[in-house]
């Protein structure tokens, strides 16, 4: 169930009721067993309408950082715990490879075997990814590494592991829960609570205006381009990058305000992925921003792990590359986003060599920051969307060629970009979030959730298009 | 919980009255001052000639419907409608059909539009059509969740009002019996061409064909011969011609009811000269004069030599 499409319209009131009655009857006084196995039914069965079968895996996932967890935890030698927690996360890892990675690394073999004169026709797997099976095993792998490093301790009960790993709100496309945030909500009755629900409601009534309004408007506009760059200006190709930028903004942000309020109005608080992005003066504070939730796993399990920022510039500038490296792998089996993750992870690595890695105290020489970081973003992005890293190039030249638009820029982009842009600009300088829609005035603030509600049905994009990130 | 469900209700009481007045003061005549949208409610609600051309974009800009008038002697309209195949036309026979029916209905066949899976049918241009009973069924057809979400008024605007905001100039036009022809001329090389053309056909010899565009392509046919109307098929030029393999799925299709298909595809007396064509796939105002004197003779002929 996307949470952009009629059935979620349908099926979401459905079980908001039926938790709640659950909860606040079946559940009163004795815990939330009977909720949470509603909700872990719920999860599955969901999962289970992409491909029944693919469920095995999910569990599979569960099982085994379940299993590796209470192992690690009953054995007292840290050596033995080593083996113990690498072969959990191969295990674990290894759906991921599988379904993921094998083609890519049966080609690059191929390739890498065809250049020093052996020819070999890779073996090549149809298979579709699981949805969010990346976003799953990270959570799970999270989970399993906090047991490890004894931070905290291993899940006895099954059901509420399982619910952690399955949670419907997050499971396409994250945010990735740390099982120090997600399983004590699971385990402790949480009573209906009014503030929670409404906020939850705004966030997902924004995420909505932010996927269906802004970013499925502007992808009209990217794949018109993107299909065929060379048959369009470079000033379309241009317009095309900065629309895509701001596209897979709208796309992943508003599923995670959309996640952000669905599991709110179930009373669950899950972190929320996305600060205002744009408005970072660095690279290394656009990731402060931007996913926040992979950001803190890739910093908790793959920088710190490696020593972090604490042993020399070298180790430092090695750090963020691999950091970034496994940021572009986790992305997709392709060139294009490990190039796109060297990017970023060389950006932050010159940032922090000049000193520009910290957030700019003069308020003129942020702007200028701002834009900066975004060129830089923006071109990055193209490697992100293209198929090929000799395609992103070619678009890269083609922009140089400086064309004036040849696509016509309709006029609805600058009423999108007005609004959200003027909307953030002020949440950002007042240092509110969106959800609030803060208004003493209750005609304002109900005039706000009228006009958007009004916006998504007048210009909203109506073919449950799939976020980008599901893919991932 | 009281508080919360309470307020949801008023908050969703309050958008659907809302969405009632919004349906009750608006008048669509209002709205649809010129543009596509125009040209769409005008055979949905008015238009009545005898010659109607249907089909893409490619009917759309290749068929002057004032040549065909001088030629013919009887009005014509030209209902093609850019980027949407004959599943949409078949939708605007049904909206004419218990005002008036053309005696003569000239399709433009566009494979990768009218049945191939590659191509989406934007039925939301009918939704503010949804009413009348046949266009709601074929909406459905397509997408059985627009039953409800048709309950909407907003939503059955939804692609007037982008149209609207998005391109306010175009949407003023005033476009005289559906024809507005292009003004460009083609200015690639050959070799680029070929590429180009490769690109803009996203169908091939092994094209999937989607079972339900071709089951409304028969049904436009059904529809015309119920009618008693006369139905021929054409396919216009491309720049340097094409590949007649790519047609024949339609074409086998066609066949099946005995339709005369006109196939200009690869006529010499225009597809060599870039200055009949606006792009790869489209010919200019130049091109389509030319293209619709040569088929409003063969026209004539044949009508002369059916007695129509």
């Amino acid at each position: 169930m996307i949470f952009n499409s009629f059935q979620f319209l349908w099926l979401f009131p459905l079980i908001f009721v039926a938790y709640w009655v659950v909860d606040m009857t079946i559940c009163k006084g004795k815990g939330k067993k009977m909720a949470n196995w509603l909700l872990l039914l719920i999860s599955y069965g969901i999962y289970a309408q992409w491909n029944v079968s693919y469920t095995l895996i999910l569990f599979g996932v569960t099982s085994v950082t379940y299993l590796f967890a209470r192992i690690i935890e009953s054995k007292q030698a840290f050596g033995r715990k080593k083996y113990l927690i690498w072969s959990g996360v191969l295990l674990t890892l290894l759906p991921l490879i599988v379904f993921k990675y094998f083609n890519f690394v049966t080609d690059a073999g191929a390739s890498a075997l065809a250049w020093i004169g052996i020819d070999v026709a890779p073996k090549s797997l149809n298979w579709v990814v699981p949805l969010g099976l990346s976003f799953y095993t990270f959570q799970a792998l999270g989970y399993l590494w906090d047991v490890y490093y004894q931070k905290i301790h291993a899940e006895k009960d099954f059901l509420d592991y399982m619910l952690f790993v399955a949670f419907f709100p997050q499971i396409l496309c994250g945010p990735i829960s740390r099982a120090d945030e997600l399983l004590p909500q699971i385990k402790e009755n949480s009573p209906f609570n009014y503030s929670r629900a409404t906020s939850g409601l705004k966030y997902l009534l924004w995420g909505m205006f932010l996927k269906i309004v802004f970013a499925d408007r502007l992808g009209i506009y990217v794949d018109t381009v993107y299909a065929d760059p060379m048959r369009f200006s470079g000033g379309s190709n241009l317009v095309a990058s900065i629309f895509y930028s701001f596209q897979i903004y709208g796309d992943f942000a508003g599923y995670s305000f959309m996640a952000l309020g669905v599991a709110r109005l179930l009373g669950y608080d899950i972190v929320k992925n996305f600060n205002r992005p744009y408005f970072a003066s660095s690279v290394s504070m656009f990731w402060k921003r931007w996913n926040i939730s992979l950001t803190r796993w890739l910093t908790t399990y793959i920088y710190i792990p490696q020593g972090g920022s604490r042993k020399g510039k070298f180790r430092t500038y090695r750090n963020i590359m691999l950091t970034f490296l496994v940021s572009g792998i986790w992305h997709g089996a392709n060139w294009t986003f490990i190039f796109w993750g060297m990017i970023h992870g060389l950006a932050q690595c010159v940032e922090k060599a000049f000193g520009l890695n910290n957030p700019v105290k003069s308020r003129w020489w942020i702007i200028p920051r701002i834009l900066l970081t975004f060129i830089v973003v923006n071109f990055a992005w193209i490697f992100f969307r293209m198929p090929s890293i000799e395609q992103s190039i070619q678009v890269i030249r083609h922009i140089f060629s400086f064309g004036m638009p040849n696509l016509g820029i309709g006029h609805i982009y600058l009423y999108l970009f007005i609004f959200v842009g003027l909307l953030e600009i002020i949440l950002e300088y007042k240092k509110i979030q969106v959800q609030s829609f803060v208004n003493q005035y209750i005609i304002l603030r109900w005039g706000g959730y009228i006009f958007l509600t009004f916006s998504i049905l007048l210009f909203g994009v109506f073919n449950s298009g799939q976020f980008i990130y599901v893919c991932f | 919980m009281k508080k919360f469900i309470l307020k949801l209700i008023i908050f969703l009481i309050i958008i659907v009255v809302l969405d009632a007045l919004f349906g009750f003061f608006l008048e669509l005549d209002d709205i649809a001052e010129g543009g596509q949208f125009e040209k769409i409610h005008s055979i949905m609600t008015r238009e009545c000639s005898d010659i109607l051309v249907l089909g893409s974009s490619r009917a759309a800009l290749h068929y002057d419907p004032l040549i065909l008038e001088d030629s013919l002697e009887i009005t014509a309209y030209n209902a093609g409608l850019t980027a949407q195949g004959l599943t949409m036309s078949y939708g605007f026979l049904k909206g004419l059909e218990n005002r008036c029916f053309p005696r003569l209905i000239l399709c433009e066949i566009t494979p990768w539009l009218d049945i191939s899976k590659t191509c989406h049918v934007a039925t939301n241009y009918f939704y503010p059509y949804a009413d009348n009973k046949e266009i709601g069924d074929l909406i459905i057809d397509f997408d059985p969740s627009e039953k409800v979400k048709l309950m909407s008024n907003a939503y059955r605007l939804n692609s007037v009002f982008t149209e609207k905001l998005n391109n306010p100039r175009s949407c003023k036009e005033i476009i005289y019996k559906g024809f507005k022809g292009l003004d460009g001329h083609i200015t690639y090389d050959n070799k680029i061409d070929n590429k180009i053309e490769d690109n803009v056909s996203p169908y091939n010899t092994e094209q999937q064909v989607d079972s339900k565009k071709a089951e409304y392509l028969r049904k436009l046919i059904e529809l015309a011969q119920i009618k008693k109307s006369k139905i021929y098929f054409f396919i216009s030029p491309m720049y340097l011609g094409s590949d007649i393999s790519y047609y024949e799925k339609e074409l086998a299709i066609v066949k099946e009811y005995d339709c005369h298909v006109f196939n200009h595809l690869n006529d010499e007396r225009i597809i060599n000269n870039p200055d009949f064509f606006n792009d790869v796939i489209h010919l200019n105002k130049k091109g389509a004069r030319v293209y619709t004197e040569i088929i409003a003779g063969e026209l004539k002929k044949m009508i002369d030599s059916e007695q129509l």
